[in-house]
């Protein structure tokens, strides 16, 4: 083979040289373009917030004058005579407490039934502007462990989906975070039906998306039947969840009225709580594109997505970075942004958090107690545990009717369940498994909520009384050979139902087994995959299982997994308990529209389920969360964190 | 050469389908079966008669109730270019629309009337010089009409068979229910109700709820199948039979669980795996090729036993524990903080230049932050390759080097460089070659672990994902994407072969 450098090669090598530098010099151009390009966005997204604050600061000017008109035209109505032209001055100096008394306008109300008022200021409950070292800007980081695949509202299908679109979206009432009870937000004022079969409500005059269009009646109409309700988008989850409403009417531009198909308790919630989403936005598109997008996300909360572009939303590897909505109609927010990082090992979380990356991550509980006796770590962070309203609870469900279609379990015998509570020594594995990080619950509710009854205590470890329990249920060793039999001579032999992937629970299981050895009962470990559990308790082919179950409202309705009605098929009442007793509160209490009187029912069915011990109560879990110290106003909340609240603290306060 | 690249093209026509089937029906049979994880609720508060109404609806739009066979032949008719029926039109908006969707039978519905009400036969004409627009809203319409019909006759008769199932354990026929309370839809039209029991009112009520829910589908059905057959749209494909037989673009589908089509998420997916691995792998073979050879030349000494030793000692480290020890060491900033510790980019990447500026201060840009960030990930990737390939080239020289040319080049009085060079290497490239075929399968696929440790959202996660939640779409179009390219590799290393090799032929 010769190897000459010819003519032809010489030409080739220039060509390509002179390729290459041309594309060098292209893309030496594009980056000159996009520097240009970010600097007019910068001084058009200035722009808009300096428009937005004017327009803030006449609105309240307009609303002021109104008010002191309007007080003017009550105070001379009520006889009383403008001598000094320095009267309005006063009057208007006080608006505050005045404009409520006066405003309250309930021409639109329907007649003879209570009018409640929501705070005029809106959905604020600590306000982060009296603390050190508060400022206005900064982005928060938030780090999250699961990838949400869509946050598209009402078509996200996990809790970060969830965490998401509530920053963005708002409904017309919330609970309030330290009482949680509801209070307004895009209401103004609302009346509840005494029957419980219909709520009227106004929305307030200065709520806006966050394009500038107000929200009215017909958007929260439209939310209801046109998507939730519409069958070609695939929201099922949430057509589960928002059922109880048989109509939302237009009564006027800003008054909307429900109607429901039976009075229950929880009307009122679903009608205040579902997400109010702008219509003249999603009418654009068809159901399939709603169906298939990712980030189609607008609404009037305090915040909204950096970019919403329709034709190139965001899509599941970036982060979802939400900016202060500056055209927010309530208080205004201290961040800047919110960044939601996905990182999903566990060790790469804990790192990005050490090195700053992240302001907020939620740790494993050994993480989460190694890191809060970790010196260097508490200079830099904070670690935060408390229990709310979502946190969930675990518990040991016993198979209280025939195991698949077949034998009795020896826990149909109530005296066998409570026998189980007494042996296991919960105090034990609060303290060697999980960390103390847990509290051993009483029942079925969740006991930051007034639906938990105060006054139940869990039952104690006592071995000597579970002995007791089994010899009464007839449960005696009757051949001596270290296990109990009945009178038939079945032994006990009961197999214990986890999923598998967790160490804790496997610790846990681990020590239940040993304790029933030493009583004389077999206990199998039948660990399974969590995508079959579903199918297994269908099937109701258990003896025992162990798992915990999700809060995300401060009321449950017990009628899912306590009614003898959710036997039936593959109800939710997996475990087959029949009590006619608790039949009977539940039915009470569902049809309670008054919340005293339901929470004395609630109360009484605790008792009741707490004496029958159809569940062993196992622990109610905490938020666990690592801070970084730099975010300011970080409460923990009965209902949860409220990011809208946090602010970046200042250079000078984070040196302190 | 030409009729035997036709041959095995052929071949992969079954193979694919082989491979596709096997795949599905493992996870068909896997305890959950197909879409475990759309049953879940998710810990909304859903009531019996609601929870049973979802499932129905979710049975439905996927073909979920369908017996397993049925779903991968139906999924293979969508994929096939070839397809068969009425053809399907594309949407103004660049949607793919095709007829309207049979209606299942009710169940027991010979328990209320004699024969099922059918499709009505209606026509459809549009109005005079209806635009292109308005066509559109009126299938839109009749859509929307159909779609809320359906759904309805579906929920109508999820009530009646809880109900009908009561009864029917009740009056002895416990057989043909499940424990689902689902009845057998064959054996209940045979049997006869109990009418004198306590629960027939309801359920009769129920019943006839549910007929005139499936009548109203029905008609709606046929309003929408006129207004299909009266073309609103452009038709889509290539016909070979007008009205049996077309060409098309193969649908891969859309997503169970995340109700994007399947090919925008591998299109998401695939440039960051890509990415990540046409760094990887030349690296491998910049190193790993001269470490061979090196080896080779000083066979038995010093260099040969150190590279041999490391490159096998690296291939012996897992990556798991690798990939933790870089990501708490290498990326956090307590030691020595060098990378970044998860993700592909920096938070404010978005905002960076391309390239790397010296304007004001350096500033890396885009592209360097990004390189910055597959550092590790890369380095992951690549440690645990070299020991097989660099093996592999030692015993090819070594091979060569005993052979009987390179003994005639060197009495010749060859330069020893030449010799190595020129020809020992040039023919110990031949196994190499082959075994490059076999990369490209491995470029796509990703790896599940490196993707998780730093956070890079690569194929391998994808389909795993797919694997855990039972995602028949995204699933199946995973297996079909990596099984071609791994039948292709296997053809192009047979081709190659034949190129390198003269002696050997595929007459």
């Amino acid at each position: 083979m010769q190897n000459k450098f010819g003519l032809k090669d010489l030409v080739l090598f220039t060509l390509v040289i002179l390729i290459g530098i041309s594309v060098w010099l292209s893309m030496v151009q594009r980056d000159k373009e996009s520097a240009r390009l970010q600097a007019v966005q910068a001084k058009v997204e200035a722009i808009e917030g300096s428009t937005s604050r004017i327009q803030r600061t006449i609105d309240t000017e307009l609303s002021a004058v109104r008010d002191t008109v309007s007080t003017l035209e009550q105070r001379v109505a009520s006889g009383v005579v403008l001598a000094n032209p320095g009267g309005g001055n006063a009057a208007s100096s006080n608006t505050g407490g005045g404009s409520s008394a006066v405003d309250r306008d309930e021409s639109w109300a329907r007649p003879g039934v209570k009018v409640t008022w929501s705070k005029p200021e809106g959905p604020i409950e600590t306000s982060p502007r009296s603390f050190p070292g508060y400022q206005d800007g900064g982005e928060f980081i938030s780090i999250l462990e699961g990838q949400p695949p869509i946050i598209t509202p009402y078509r996200y299908a996990d809790v970060y989906g969830r965490y998401i679109t509530d920053e963005v979206t708002e409904s017309l009432g919330r609970y309030n975070p330290a009482t949680l009870r509801i209070e307004g937000v895009l209401a103004d004022a609302w009346q509840m039906d005494p029957d419980g079969m219909w709520l009227r409500c106004r929305i307030r005059g200065n709520a806006r998306f966050s394009d500038g269009e107000p929200v009215t009646a017909e958007d929260a109409r439209y939310t209801y039947h046109d998507l939730i309700w519409n069958m070609q988008i695939e929201a099922d989850r949430f057509r589960s969840v928002y059922e109880a409403i048989e109509t939302v009417t237009v009564v006027s531009d800003k008054v909307v009225e429900f109607t429901f198909k039976q009075p229950k308790y929880d009307n009122f919630a679903q009608a205040m709580l579902y997400p109010i989403v702008p219509k003249h936005f999603y009418e654009r598109f068809t159901p399939q594109q709603i169906n298939q997008s990712t980030g189609l996300m607008m609404g009037s909360g305090p915040f909204r997505l950096e970019r919403l572009d329709v034709n190139s939303q965001w899509t599941p590897p970036n982060d979802i970075v939400l900016v202060r909505n500056e055209r927010y109609w309530g208080p205004r927010p201290a961040l800047d942004r919110i960044r939601f990082k996905i990182i999903q090992d566990s060790i790469a979380r804990l790192t990005a958090f050490d090195n700053g990356q992240g302001d907020m991550i939620r740790p494993t509980p050994q993480q989460f107690d190694l890191k809060r006796k970790d010196e260097r770590f508490n200079q830099m962070a904070e670690a935060k545990d408390w229990y709310n309203m979502q946190g969930g609870w675990s518990f040991i469900a016993w198979q209280c009717g025939p195991r698949n279609g077949g034998k009795l379990t020896p826990f149909a015998d109530k005296r066998v369940r409570l026998a189980m509570t007494h042996l296991i020594d919960r105090d034990r594995i609060k303290r060697d498994i999980y960390m103390g990080l847990a509290r051993i619950g009483t029942g079925p509710f969740n006991s930051e909520t007034p639906q938990a009854n105060p006054e139940i205590e869990p039952w104690p470890y006592d071995e000597r009384k579970a002995a007791e329990l089994l010899a009464e249920a007839g449960w005696i060793d009757r051949d001596g050979d270290g296990v109990r039999e009945n009178e038939k001579g079945d032994r006990f032999v009961f197999q214990i139902t986890y999923g598998n992937g967790s160490d804790s629970t496997l610790q846990m299981v681990t020590y239940i087994k040993d304790q029933c050895a030493k009583i004389g009962i077999v206990c199998e470990l039948n660990p399974i995959d969590w995508s079959i559990l579903q199918s297994i308790l269908d099937r109701r082919d258990f003896d025992a299982a162990t798992f915990a179950w999700s809060a995300s409202s401060p009321e449950s309705n017990p009628r899912q997994l306590w009614a003898i009605s959710s036997i039936e098929g593959t109800g939710d009442n997996f475990v087959q308990w029949r009590n006619e007793e608790a039949d009977g509160y539940i039915q009470q209490g569902e049809t309670l529209i008054d919340e005293d009187a339901r929470m004395k029912v609630w109360h009484q069915l605790h008792r009741v389920i707490h004496e029958e011990q159809p569940y062993t109560p196992m622990f109610e879990l905490p938020w666990l969360r690592l801070m970084n110290k730099r975010v300011g106003n970080v409460q923990t909340y009965k209902s949860g964190l409220e990011p809208s609240e946090f602010f970046i603290k200042s250079e000078k306060a984070q040196a302190n | 050469m030409g009729t035997y690249i036709l041959r095995r093209l052929l071949l992969m026509i079954p193979t694919l389908i082989g491979i596709t089937f096997l795949l599905f029906m493992l996870v068909a049979l896997a305890p959950g079966g197909i879409g475990a994880a759309l049953r879940v609720s998710g810990g909304g508060q859903v009531e019996s008669g609601q929870k049973q109404m979802m499932e129905a609806y979710l049975e439905d739009r996927y073909g979920l109730g369908d017996p397993v066979p049925v779903q991968y032949v139906r999924w293979l008719g969508r994929i096939s270019p070839i397809k068969f029926g009425d053809r399907a039109q594309v949407s103004l908006r660049g949607e793919r629309v095709s007829a309207p969707k049979p209606i299942k039978d009710p169940v027991a519905w010979k328990w209320f009337v004699e024969e099922l009400p059918g499709v009505p036969e209606v026509g459809h004409e549009w109005a005079q010089g209806a635009s292109d627009e308005e066509r559109g809203l009126i299938y839109a319409k009749a859509l929307e009409e159909y779609v809320a019909a359906r759904a309805a006759s579906v929920g109508a008769a999820a009530v009646f068979e809880q109900e009908a199932a009561r009864l029917l354990k009740d009056t002895g026929h416990a057989d043909i229910v499940d424990f689902r309370n689902r009845i057998e839809k064959g054996p209940a039209n045979r049997v006869t109700p109990d009418r004198t029991h306590e629960l027939w009112p309801r359920v009769e009520e129920l019943g006839q709820r549910m007929m005139a829910a499936y009548t109203r589908a029905q008609d709606a059905r046929g309003r929408l199948q006129a207004v299909f057959a009266a073309k609103p749209f452009d038709e889509a494909g290539v016909p070979i039979i007008p009205g049996a037989l077309y060409v098309d673009w193969p649908d891969f589908g859309v997503s169970m669980t995340r109700g994007q089509p399947v090919l925008d998420l591998i299109g998401n997916r695939l440039p960051v795996t890509l990415l990540v691995n046409c760094i990887a792998f030349p690296i491998i073979y910049l190193i790993a090729i001269p470490g061979g050879m090196l080896a080779a030349v000083k066979q038995g000494k010093w260099q040969d036993t150190l590279l041999g030793g490391l490159f096998v000692a690296f291939w012996s480290v897992p990556i798991v524990w690798a990939g933790v020890l870089a990501a708490g060491y290498l990326a956090n900033d307590r030691y020595l903080g060098w990378f970044p510790v998860a993700g592909l980019h920096s938070n404010d990447s978005d905002r960076m230049l391309f390239l790397p500026s010296f304007t004001d201060g350096f500033k890396p840009g885009f592209v360097l932050d990004t390189l910055w960030h597959l550092v590790l990930p890369v380095a992951c990737l690549v440690y645990g390759g070299f020991a097989v390939l660099s093996k592999q080239t030692r015993a090819a020289m070594l091979d060569n080097f005993n052979a009987d040319y390179v003994r005639t080049a060197k009495a010749k009085g060859v330069a020893s460089n030449h010799i190595i060079f020129r020809h020992v290497f040039r023919n110990s490239l031949l196994p190499l070659i082959t075994m490059f075929a076999t990369v490209f399968p491995a470029m796509l696929s990703g790896s599940v672990v490196i993707e998780r440790i730093f956070s890079i959202p690569g194929m391998g996660s994808l389909a795993i994902e797919a694997i855990y939640l039972r995602d028949r779409e995204l699933l199946l179009a995973n297996a079909l994407m990596i099984a071609a390219v791994n039948l292709f590799a296997l053809l192009l290393a047979d081709i190659l072969y034949a190129i390198a090799d003269p002696r050997i032929s595929y007459k």
